[in-house]
């Protein structure tokens, strides 16, 4: 039961009046209108009126009044402001009636300390970049609204508009306003201007300021019947209070430089004030304090939508102004990673220390620009960089912050975080380094807790505080058994089938009376059919996940819908199912669909379920599309999507409504439930995205009969998801029995294949073993026992298990001394198992061999080398690459198809799509789908992932031996490079790199760049630079995101133009002429309309415009504009052309 | 003589001279009923009560500026017109009811005025303590009025005021006993939130009240409706108690009517008055 509707909470609200509804009958009556929300209806009981206002009102005594304690009145607000939020569904609503719900739902929200409600309320306003004027009726709440929802970019000018006319009615009418009729409603917008003032910049002078005017709002007396501007002022005044003490130049110590404030403060979202459990992390009196050099270890369990990102905003960026070193950020997923990365930069552009923020896509190369001060990664490639050289890590990092930490547990993968964990956890362990570890779903924390910080220094912080509600329901099919119909029997022998109409049964438990309400869809969502008499299912019966697809077509019509699929096919096949409900306006934006065909072609089935609104999401679509996919259901263009649990754990991306179509899955030992747990617990978590929606809806669907137990099911508690290590698990056991099998029966152990997770142990044996070496140590059994008492299996595992795993560490470290000292080194940093170390080592020996007979000089290409003698295909064959055979058909007589590795890596190469790559090398597949399908799954796991990284280490270690050998010739190493993005030449590398999203627009800017630059010394940034927006919209035809990722690829590194903006400068740059100008004129700088998004920038004079802002100043100015501040603008001569000055308008009165 | 305490400056100026009104008041079981009788203009009496209704509506509204209502009955009294900054005030602050505005709002807000004017006048009533109301934007959905005396406690009443045009009448009482109770905790939610930094702390607490007192219907809570019209009808108010059954204490259903015959004629004689030389 959501604490929302929690019966004692509604009656310690309420009290007890004979003519409102009893708490029961209000849990009850909100039940209701939830449920008629979830059909889709805006049936609103008009007694809930009377319940909100009243509840309102008792919950706004004013302290001193002594009416009704706190803790009442913080929860009156509380149901208040859900009632309120249900009312406001009602789309009938007077404009002025549905300003009022909105803003006393926002007041109540704020109040009832769940904030980001306060700011999904108020995206139900109507007309809502209106600015309204002075004199407006709705003008005290459409300021008060905007203020609550901190909408920044449409305050300022709102409010400098009103203020301006307000200023004018004083000239005209030769008397101060606040004398009049309209004083409190003048003196509310100063004190609210004021307000915002010292949210956005900070000066306790405003806020003192602030309260002032609303007091006097509220009090004037001339203005005593303008109630809506003196309500509005009123509870302006109460929260004025609480936004004080919660605005960032509260929360943040005063040692804080300003610039990190307004960071936040302005950059889009705006955050004026932290939430809650930020608050409690953050305050200053907190001790130990999050900004204390001396807490070096903090552990952080916040619930997903709570704000935990914005936590790790704020560490980050307190890092950056106050330590020399950069900021390690890992997170489980590229999608992930790539999310962090942007909205840092959003922030961080805004912030006077230099702090350029990349994203690495890859974990193969070493890219440690100088400049880079935060860098966003995989766990793998941390893991490589640690491998490579952990001094250099620990030399350049000094907070690591680990987002999503409990994927500690998954497999391979946990344990890779695991150990790196572990050794940046002992490396460190006396130095001033920071290790911040958080996460959603952390059951089993003091585990945690004892690993990384034994001596309880640090932060522990967990919190369970979240904004929206969640109502959850059970989905199940159920036959009609009333009305039976036997089916015809064509021939005698045909067994009797009797088929039943099956109905969607969605059962809500929305209320703390535990009533269940059950929903039926109206008309049949599919068949039963049972053999009779034995009464087996028969195959004609509709398949399950067909009966789910109305459902989630009804739940889209209130906001984004994820479906949580077990499996990649199952996602497919569910998401083209709910395409064809769809009606074809609702297809995804059209940028996304061609996006999606021209990488996997227009056949592909993605396609067809784009066309009508629906994407699908899993690890074997290119991760350009997966992009695409996330933007478009992040910018609320695309309604439906349906994923494996890869996206839910990988990207942040709330939705209104999340089902779960199944929990788990049939494999070859039978049915296996694994969205359970963490996982489980993430993918609810995505439903009702903070700040956007106050309710997000979990539709668990059941392929069985009901059981009112299924509702427990959506409430996985801490014991069921604990953080484990991999270690301790039973596969890991298991196959820890295999290698001690393995071994008893006299096998090599760097050689023995055991299973990944007894693989990935033996390579850190190796891994702790060589850096020991490395370091002037001995690399024994016990020094390497060290690092492994650093784990978090040992805290976990038993005697038993210690010294069972000690054993096989001390087999390790015995093969590791024994091998030739370069090959070990090598081998411990292949970051593969032991095993495929030894194959790639032998790969590169050939290679080094063969390269010695060419001519030195030039490096040499890889490929041709890496190709030959089969050399391909024993990559590609190794367990690790886990690269899926192409069969003929989905089933039935399928058959295996042999595919040209060599030859497809080179067209690939050269770039042929995945549509001419499909029908050159999988023509044995009849099926043009199913073709595309496998071509792109192929793609995927092979070129993306494994293949550059096994590629790239033969290089090194061929080059190693081709050095050692001093033949002059060294393999060039950008193969890996080209694989990974299916580019043949470094310029198009480093675009993708830089974040264009495709490889089809990184390969034309790059090739246009090569044939047509006339200085070979020109950059591409600088050549890119002497065209226009205008201009690569026409060569290249970009989607939207792709020419965001032009944009930002043409600001100059280390620009700080919208710092220094922001931090008072007047920032003059040059721009475009378009017309002249003869001495500098006041200016304004616009998108040009008509454009689509990103539109230019374009300066103007009056109605002429004059200029343009160059390509490279775009993405700062743009970031400026975006926060809404006003801004001072001239044009005029300067240097060779006409420059545009810009300053921040001087606020102040 | 008013009613209104000194000092309390959200109050209108009491005038010099109480204009020709005919009291008369009568009990039903559902409701007390308050009559209010006058001519309107051309005849003297009406005359007289449409200029004193316009000195109050130019006292109340411009109470914060003494030199703009100076400036009005230097107008209206034949003296220079308005300066260009005070016609435009003027015309800002009665904008509400300017001449092109339909002769139904401007019937509206006379007949919201007129009950100002009424409840700040009736001297049989108890010590007023405080007047919320007409509400700025009269169009504008919201509480009427809300009027707080002092007996032997505070008691605050919640009007809902209506103009009728004699023969929807019973509609338009009906319409205000609906609207009233329907919108009640809504209209009372903001005066209690706006009137509780009152320095009288009893006061405060009243007002920090209203909404539950209404609900529980305490005695301290009343309700009141009010038409004006042209005529005054034989029987009003007698099924007030079917709309407002939780309000069971003595004297909590209070109904008013004001008749001023003829209405229309007598609203745009007021705003003649106060439009005058703009």
């Amino acid at each position: 039961v959501d604490r929302a509707l929690d019966l004692d909470r509604i009656r310690l609200a309420l009290g007890d009046h004979a003519r409102l509804p009893s708490a029961r009958e209000l849990v009850e009556k909100i039940a209701e209108t939830e449920v008629a929300l979830f059909r889709g209806l805006e049936e609103i009981d008009a007694s809930l009126l009377d319940v909100a206002w009243y509840l309102h009102s008792v919950a706004s005594a004013l302290p001193a009044l002594d009416l009704y304690g706190a803790d009442r009145q913080r929860t009156a607000f509380q149901v208040s402001g859900h009632v309120f939020d249900l009312l406001l569904a009602n789309r009938n609503l007077p404009t002025i009636d549905r300003f009022r719900f909105m803003f006393a739902a926002q007041v109540a929200y704020l109040r009832g300390d769940l904030n980001p409600n306060a700011i999904a309320a108020y995206r139900s306003r109507p007309d809502a970049a209106a600015l309204v004027g002075f004199q407006d009726p709705s003008a005290a709440v459409r300021v008060g609204s905007g203020l609550l929802a901190f909408d920044t970019a449409w305050l300022f000018p709102a409010m400098q508009r009103l203020r301006r006319e307000r200023d004018a009615a004083r000239l005209a009418w030769g008397v101060d306003p606040e004398a009049t009729v309209f004083g409190s409603s003048s003196l509310g917008i100063d004190g609210a201007w004021h307000l915002l003032l010292y949210l956005v910049y900070g000066s306790a002078d405003n806020l003192t300021l602030a309260r002032d005017e609303l007091r006097r709002a509220v009090t004037n007396s001339p203005s005593s019947e303008d109630l809506d501007a003196r309500w509005v002022a009123f509870h302006l005044l109460q929260l004025s209070d609480q936004l004080g003490a919660t605005s960032l130049w509260s929360v943040l110590p005063p040692t804080t430089s300003p610039s990190i404030a307004r960071a936040f403060t302005l950059a889009r979202p705006a955050i004026l004030s932290f939430w809650p459990p930020q608050v409690d992390l953050l305050r200053g009196d907190r001790a130990p304090n999050a900004f204390d050099a001396d807490v070096r270890r903090m552990v952080l369990s916040i619930p997903t939508s709570a704000g935990k990102t914005l936590l790790a905003q704020v560490i980050v960026a307190d890092h950056l102004a106050r330590r020399g070193t950069g900021v390690c950020f890992v997170a489980p997923t590229r999608s992930l990673c790539r999310e962090i990365e942007a909205s840092l930069r959003r922030r961080l552009r805004l912030i006077a220390t230099a702090a350029e923020i990349t994203v690495s896509d890859v974990a193969f190369e070493i890219p440690l620009v100088d400049e880079v001060a935060i860098e966003v990664m995989t766990p793998e490639r941390l893991a490589y960089l640690m491998r490579a050289d952990p001094d250099t890590v620990l030399a350049r990092y000094g907070l690591f912050i680990i987002d999503e930490a409990h994927t500690l547990t998954d497999g391979a993968r946990g344990w890779t975080l695991e150990w790196v964990l572990s050794t940046l956890h002992h490396l460190s362990r006396d130095t001033g380094h920071r290790i911040v570890v958080m996460s959603a779903a952390l059951g089993q924390r003091a585990h945690l807790v004892s690993w990384l910080d034994p001596t309880g220094e640090g932060i522990h912080f967990h919190s369970d505080w979240r904004g929206p509600r969640r109502v959850h329901s059970v989905f199940t099919s159920e036959p009609d058994w009333d009305h039976p119909r036997d089916l015809p029997r064509p021939r005698s022998n045909t067994p009797v089938r009797r088929e039943y109409d099956a109905y969607g049964v969605l059962r809500l438990r929305p209320s703390g009376t535990g009533r269940i309400h059950q929903l039926r869809t109206t008309s049949p969502v599919g068949r039963l059919v049972l053999r009779q008499p034995s009464q087996k299912r028969d195959d004609q019966s509709t398949p399950f996940y067909k009966t789910l697809a109305p459902l989630a077509s009804i739940l889209g019509r209130a906001g984004p819908v994820l479906i949580i699929s077990p499996t990649k096919v199952e996602a497919a096949r569910l998401a083209s199912e709910i395409a064809q409900l769809n009606p074809p306006e609702s297809a995804a934006p059209v940028w996304l669909i061609d996006l999606a065909a021209a990488r996997l072609g227009d056949l592909h089935p993605l396609i067809a379920c784009l066309r009508r609104g629906v994407a699908y999401h899993h690890a074997s679509l290119p991760g350009d599309v997966l992009l695409g996919i996330e933007e478009a259901l992040s910018a609320d263009e695309l309604r439906f999507i349906v994923a494996t649990t890869t996206l839910t754990e990988g990207v942040n991306l709330p939705v209104r409504t999340v089902i779960i179509a199944a929990q788990g899955a049939f494999s070859g030992e039978g049915y296996e439930e694994f969205i359970t747990g963490a996982r489980l617990l993430n993918a609810i978590g995505r439903a009702g995205r903070a700040a956007r929606e106050s309710e997000g809806w979990v539709v668990l669907a059941r392929n069985a009969a009901f059981d009112a137990q299924d509702f427990e099911r959506l409430r996985p508690t801490e014991a069921d998801m604990p953080v484990q290590s991999v270690l301790v698990s039973d596969p890991a056991l298991d196959q820890l029995a295999s290698l001690e099998a393995a071994l008893a029966g006299g096998a090599d152990v760097a050689l023995a294949r055991p299973g990944p997770l007894v693989e990935g142990f033996l390579s850190y044996v190796w891994y702790v073993a060589s850096l020991l070496e490395d370091r002037g140590q001995p690399a024994t059994p016990d020094s390497v026992s060290e690092f492994l008492r650093s784990t978090l299996a040992w805290r976990q595992l038993d005697d038993q298990g210690r010294r069972r795993w000690h054993e096989a560490s001390r087999a390790a470290t015995v093969a590791f001394r024994r091998r030739p000292a370069d090959a070990r080194r090598r081998w411990s940093r292949a970051g593969t198992s032991l095993a495929a170390a030894a194959v790639l080592d032998e790969i590169a020996a050939q290679v080094s061999a063969d390269a010695a007979a060419e001519a030195g000089g030039e490096p040499i290409a890889a490929l041709p080398l890496v190709i030959r003698g089969g050399r391909l295909n024993r990559i590609t064959a190794l367990p690790e690459a886990q690269i899926r055979r192409i069969r003929t058909s989905r089933g039935g007589a399928s058959r295996l198809v042999a595919i040209d590795e060599a030859a497809l890596l080179s067209d690939w190469l050269s770039g042929l799509s995945v549509p001419g790559l499909a029908a050159r090398y999988l023509h044995d597949v009849p099926d043009e789908e199913f073709r595309l399908e496998q071509l792109a799954d192929h793609v995927t796991a092979a070129y993306e992932n494994f293949l550059p990284w096994a590629v790239g280490i033969v290089i090194e270690w061929a080059n190693l031996a081709l050095a050692d050998g001093d033949t002059g010739i060294q393999l060039d190493t950008s193969l890996p490079a080209f694989i990974r993005y299916g580019v043949d030449s470094m310029t198009a590398v480093s675009l993708v790199r830089a974040g264009i999203p495709s490889r089809s627009l990184a390969t034309a800017v790059a090739g246009a760049f090569l044939a047509e630059r006339h200085d070979p010394e020109q950059a591409l940034r600088a050549w890119l630079c002497t065209f226009d927006l205008i201009d690569w919209r026409d060569r290249y035809h970009p989607s939207p995101a792709e020419l965001r990722a032009l944009i930002e690829f043409a600001r100059p590194p280390g620009s700080r133009l919208a710092a220094r903006l922001l931090g008072g400068e007047v920032v003059t740059v040059p721009v475009r002429t378009l017309a002249a100008v003869g001495e500098r004129s006041a200016a304004d700088i616009q998108e040009i309309a008509g454009e689509p998004a990103p539109a230019r920038l374009g300066v103007w004079v009056g109605a002429d415009r004059v200029a343009a802002i160059l390509p490279e100043h775009y993405a700062e100015i743009e970031a400026v504009r975006a926060t809404g501040v006003p801004l001072a603008v001239d044009v005029g001569p300067g240097g060779e052309g006409l420059t545009v000055s810009i300053s921040l308008v001087s606020l102040a009165d | 003589m008013t009613n209104a305490r000194p000092g309390d400056e959200a109050n209108p100026p009491a005038p010099a001279l109480a204009p020709p009104i005919q009291w008369a008041r009568r009990q039903w079981r559902a409701a007390r009923w308050t009559l209010a009788v006058s001519d309107g203009p051309p005849n003297a009496a009406g005359e007289e009560l449409a200029q004193a209704l316009a000195r109050h509506i130019v006292g109340h509204r411009l109470r914060g500026t003494p030199q703009l209502v100076s400036a009005w009955e230097r107008v209206i009294g034949g003296g220079d017109g308005y300066s260009p900054t005070e016609g435009e005030a003027l015309k800002a602050f009665l904008g509400v009811i300017r001449p092109g505005i339909s002769p139904e709002h401007v019937e509206a807000f006379i007949a919201e005025y007129l009950w100002h004017y009424l409840v700040t006048h009736d001297v049989a009533e108890q010590a007023l303590v405080r007047v919320v109301g007409p509400k700025f934007h009269v169009t504008a959905p919201g509480g009427d009025g809300l009027v707080v005396r002092r007996g032997e406690s505070l008691r605050f009443t919640l009007w809902e005021i209506k103009k009728h045009s004699g023969t929807d009448l019973t509609g338009s009482v009906r319409d205000a006993y609906l609207q009233l109770s329907d919108g009640a905790t809504q209209y009372l939610a903001e005066y209690s939130a706006v009137e509780q930094l009152n320095d009288d702390r009893d006061l405060a607490r009243l007002f920090a009240r209203l909404v539950e007192a209404w609900v529980d219907g305490e005695p301290v809570a009343r309700a009141g409706v009010a038409v004006a019209g042209s005529t005054a009808p034989q029987k009003c108010f007698t099924t007030m108690g079917k709309y407002f059954a939780q309000l069971t204490s003595d004297d909590s259903r209070h109904g008013l009517t004001a008749a001023v015959a003829p209405f229309p004629t007598f609203a745009l004689r007021v705003r003649e008055l106060l439009w005058t030389g703009l």
